[in-house]
């Protein structure tokens, strides 16, 4: 099928839609907003309108971003904007419903923002919400505002004009466009991804393969989740504009398991590809012929390195081997293979349908465009956001973050997961690009972002860290094997309690080896978490060593819980909370710990409403 | 330690060593192409001594006898290899059957008697026959040493093994048996058990003619793949980033305090299992429990008792009916 053919159908769908003379509700059901019961909600708006016999339309959409406020719901009437409703339950969808449908009243106190051109009296626009105002919304342009299973949405918004425009192009000069743009990898490494694509054309043998990495394994991080989610073409169109830049006919989408919705989402758009003719022996009518796979993982952290990778995908043990050759001259079955991040290819279908110049626009003179991050841990709005690169961290934690959970004090930031490292408060004027952030001992990574409180113990983060690569390293090389097997008991040591001063320089030392003596990205950077929190929170390592304490109340042997009497007003909360039995005291007197049956759960500590337990 | 010797255990199962000894080539040639079709490892042997040199070397699990050789008799052979080596199996065959040469070798322990001409069938299935005699006679030394040490997993039941029969019928439908479907193949297994048994190991195996040790070494290379039975209800609690900051532990240590398991193991009712998970990959709503397949986001230790608690006594109900 022709292009404008697909596109005059798309448009006419989405025209349909726009002026819809039925209100229309938008449900977010991706994978958190299922978690956070989007299930029951859709259950809840389809009975109310049955039992109030309303008409109207309902539409499955993606993640916009603001996980903190799932399950959401966006309704609107003809000729108004959406309005975009968060933290719902069944019962607050039913009242929202019958007020602003028969009632006119948009309930403003549950609203958060309204999306669209038009304004409601009361409530903030989408732009001006401080979540999204410092946000420019490329990889994600799509994200929570199309119906992801719809061809005809993606293609409406523009999508696929991108590749009807290369593939107008000779594949030389796409590969100009893209290295225009100043696109790097957003996988984590930041490689130059017009670059990398001249490697693998210029090797061009028969075959070639091209990769798209959705093996997002880093703990903390799941912007290409929500992306696969909420927005599977743009990714599918990025791949297919590289496999004609490099000159590959078939494509390998490799996704974790632990993502079911994102292939199930993967399956749909591939089968609605392959009927309008962007997949097959001529897409959209071009000579460019290209097929794509779907290879599921098997639960391995390595297996998002790319030999590792690629080695999965011929069906042996996901271990990486040395470069060169790099896969462009050597990859998948010995042929050339170029990979890259789902976040990279949803960049380049909006680069090759806007032009460089225009994403060049955004981000720093070396780091160019936008980045995604997924904002986890202890802020209040916790989400997925697309930020210009050059935005000052403390942007992107107090502003769309809006600081700390519950008003506590912020003490550092995690990039890059676990082989990123811990940023403290105090640094946060730094600008988020690859080469501010690695000064900095941390790295870009592929954008999580988990914010720590007060409540975090640096020294047990720093040995979560290490449980994680220690389990996930693939054996290969001895100082990643054993070095991280090491620093690992030491660091358990030391929230044993059992640490001397000795540990903290055997630790940096320990860390140097592992860091040069590793083949692959896991074993290089396995050490930054270490690293960081040494740097920047010496001072918690030394509490833990010689003084035996744990100020964060996180390592049990560390630390105990007292009741303050001054600040305790024996409400009894905590005696109702307690499994161990282990407080009491008179009603309206303060109360007391018996140490001896307390486990140090924690439950007391996070109830209490005077803030009267304290650690020492 | 128990790992390292179910592993040396399950290699020399499930890939059985086989000495051909026969004179005539072509016949060799042609009982080889047969075994290695199926997985098998073949050494050849076309006098009496080679073969009894060979099993001065290694073990073989079976040994493919003719009596007819150009040097020492067959029958010397077999006694020989059954004095020194009496695990092994023996099958004969020869093109000049007699009746007493027959009685003799069964007395001598052979399983099978072959006489020539013979097909492809008969010999495969006499192979299986005698294998799987020698699979019993291992797992009863398996079976003593679990008696010393219990293994902390749980046995196959018998009706999975059938089930696992069936899928593996259905994967031979669906796959054409290339080794890059090996992660697929294992991974439709799991998802119709829970898990992969042996028996569907070895098939994987044979079915993609790869040594059933490297199908081994994948399973256990990938954290999904289990190679246990798993209780009825799978519980994985994740340890991402943000779950570890917002309590994840502390929802572990009430698991392990209210039903008495830790990662990795199953409640004594077969109820559930616990498992960890690297990420989810849905750190906003931190921390995250997965029951069977529906994610439940801002858990905490007593919402996750209760959901636990509440799947016990939903079980309960149509057990009894």
């Amino acid at each position: 099928m022709r292009y404008t053919a697909i596109k005059a159908k798309a448009e006419k769908e989405w025209n349909w839609l726009e002026n819809l003379p039925q209100p229309l509700i938008q449900l977010g059901m991706g994978t958190c907003g299922r978690a956070s019961g989007a299930d029951d909600i859709l259950r809840s708006v389809q009975q109310t309108l049955k039992d109030a016999n309303l008409l109207a339309r309902t539409m499955e959409v993606g993640c916009i971003g603001m996980c903190y406020l799932e399950p959401l719901m966006a309704v609107r009437k003809p000729g108004r904007p959406f309005i975009l409703y968060g933290n719902l339950t069944p019962e607050k969808t039913e009242k929202i419903l019958k007020r602003y449908l028969t009632e006119d009243d948009p309930c403003a106190k549950w609203s958060v923002c309204t999306i669209g051109k038009e304004r409601v009296e009361g409530i903030p626009p989408f732009e001006e919400h401080p979540m999204l105002r410092p946000q420019v919304r490329i990889a994600l342009r799509n994200c929570g505002l199309i119906d992801p299973n719809n061809i005809h949405h993606y293609i409406a918004r523009g999508g696929y004009e991108g590749l009807q425009r290369a593939l107008g192009m000779r594949p030389a000069e796409v590969i100009e466009e893209v290295k225009a743009s100043g696109l790097k990898g957003r996988g984590g490494a930041g490689f130059a991804t017009g670059l990398k694509w001249e490697f693998a054309r210029n090797s061009l043998k028969d075959t070639s393969y091209i990769i798209c990495n959705a093996d997002e394994g880093d703990p903390g991080a799941f912007m290409d989740r929500a992306l696969l989610e909420g927005d599977p073409h743009a990714v599918l169109e990025g791949m297919l504009i590289g496999a004609y830049a490099i000159g590959a006919a078939e494509g390998f989408i490799y996704v974790r398991a632990e993502y079911p919705l994102a292939i199930e989402r993967l399956v749909k758009a591939l089968a609605d590809m392959q009927q309008y003719g962007l997949l097959g022996d001529s897409v959209l009518g071009s000579r460019f012929r290209f097929d794509i796979h779907i290879k599921e993982g098997a639960g391995a952290f390595v297996c998002g390195e790319e030999t590792a990778l690629m080695a999965s995908i011929e069906g042996r043990r996901g271990m990486p081997r040395s470069r060169p050759p790099f896969p462009a001259q050597s990859g998948l079955w010995g042929k050339p293979t170029n990979i890259n991040n789902v976040e990279t290819f949803s960049n380049v279908s909006a680069i090759l349908q806007n032009g460089a110049s225009w994403y060049a626009g955004f981000g720093t003179e070396k780091s160019k465009g936008t980045k995604t991050f997924s904002l986890a841990g202890k802020v209040e709005r916790t989400g997925l956001i697309e930020v210009p690169m050059g935005i000052r961290l403390k942007e992107i934690i107090y502003t769309i973050g809006g600081g700390g959970l519950k008003g506590k004090e912020i003490k550092g930031v995690q990039t890059g997961g676990p082989s990123g490292g811990c940023i403290p408060a105090d640094r946060f004027d730094l600008t988020v690009d690859y080469e501010s952030l690695a000064a900095a001992g941390s790295i870009m990574g592929s954008g999580g972002m988990v914010v720590m409180d007060q409540d975090t113990c640096m020294v047990d983060m720093a040995r979560y860290f290490l449980t994680f690569t220690q389990a996930e390293s693939c054996g290969k090389c001895l100082p990643c094997r054993l070095g991280t097997h090491q620093m690992l008991d030491i660091l358990k040591d030391i929230c044993a309690g059992d640490g001397t001063s000795a540990d903290m320089d055997l630790l940096t030392d320990l860390s140097e080896t592992v860091q040069k003596g590793s083949l692959c990205g896991l074993g290089q950077t396995a050490p930054n978490p270490v690293q960081t929190t040494l740097r920047y929170f010496k001072d918690e390592y030394e509490n833990h060593v010689r003084d035996h304490k744990c100020h964060a109340g996180v390592c049990k042997p560390l630390f105990h819980y007292e009741i303050d009497q001054e600040l305790c007003n024996g409400c009894g909360l905590c005696v109702r909370k307690c499994a161990a039995g282990a407080i009491s005291g008179e009603k309206k007197e303060p109360h007391h710990i018996d140490p001896t049956q307390c486990t140090k759960c924690g439950i007391c500590y996070q109830s209490c409403k005077q803030q009267a337990i304290a650690i020492l | 330690m128990e790992q390292v010797q179910e592993a040396i255990h399950a290699e020399s199962q499930i890939f059985p060593q086989v000495l051909i000894m026969e004179d005539e080539m072509s016949v060799a040639k042609g009982l080889e192409l047969v075994l290695t079709d199926e997985g098998y490892i073949v050494d050849l042997a076309t006098t009496g001594r080679s073969a009894l040199e060979s099993f001065s070397q290694k073990a073989f699990d079976l040994l493919i006898a003719d009596l007819r050789l150009p040097d020492i008799d067959g029958i010397e052979v077999i006694k020989k290899v059954k004095n020194s080596r009496p695990e092994t199996e023996v099958i004969v065959v020869t093109g000049y059957s007699t009746v007493s040469s027959a009685v003799e070798a069964m007395k001598l322990g052979a399983t099978d008697y072959l006489s020539k001409p013979f097909t492809d069938d008969e010999f495969m299935s006499a192979v299986r026959v005698a294998l799987h005699e020698k699979k019993a006679f291992h797992t009863g030394a398996a079976a003593a040493a679990v008696a010393e040490a219990p293994l902390p997993v749980l046995e196959p039941l018998s009706e999975d093994l059938q089930q696992a029969q069936e899928i593996m019928t259905q994967v031979r439908q669906a796959f054409s048996g290339s080794r890059e479907e090996l992660i697929p193949m294992l991974q439709k297994v799991q998802n119709h058990l829970g898990y992969i048994p042996e028996s569907a190991l070895e098939e994987i195996a044979r079915f993609t003619r790869t040594p059933a040790a490297a199908v081994y070494g994948i399973a256990t290379f990938y954290e999904q793949f289990r190679l246990h039975p798993v209780g009825r209800h799978i519980v994985k609690v994740c340890r991402g980033t943000a779950c570890h900051v917002k309590g994840a532990e502390r929802i572990l240590n009430e698991i392990e305090t209210r039903f008495g398991m830790s990662p990795g193991q199953t409640s004594d009712d077969r109820l559930f299992t616990l498992e960890t998970v690297a990420c989810f990959g849905s750190c906003a709503i931190a921390p995250v429990v997965v029951v069977d397949d529906s994610v439940k986001g801002r858990m905490n230790p007593t919402k996750t008792r209760d959901v636990m608690e509440g799947m016990d006594h939903d079980n309960e109900d149509p057990d009894q009916q």
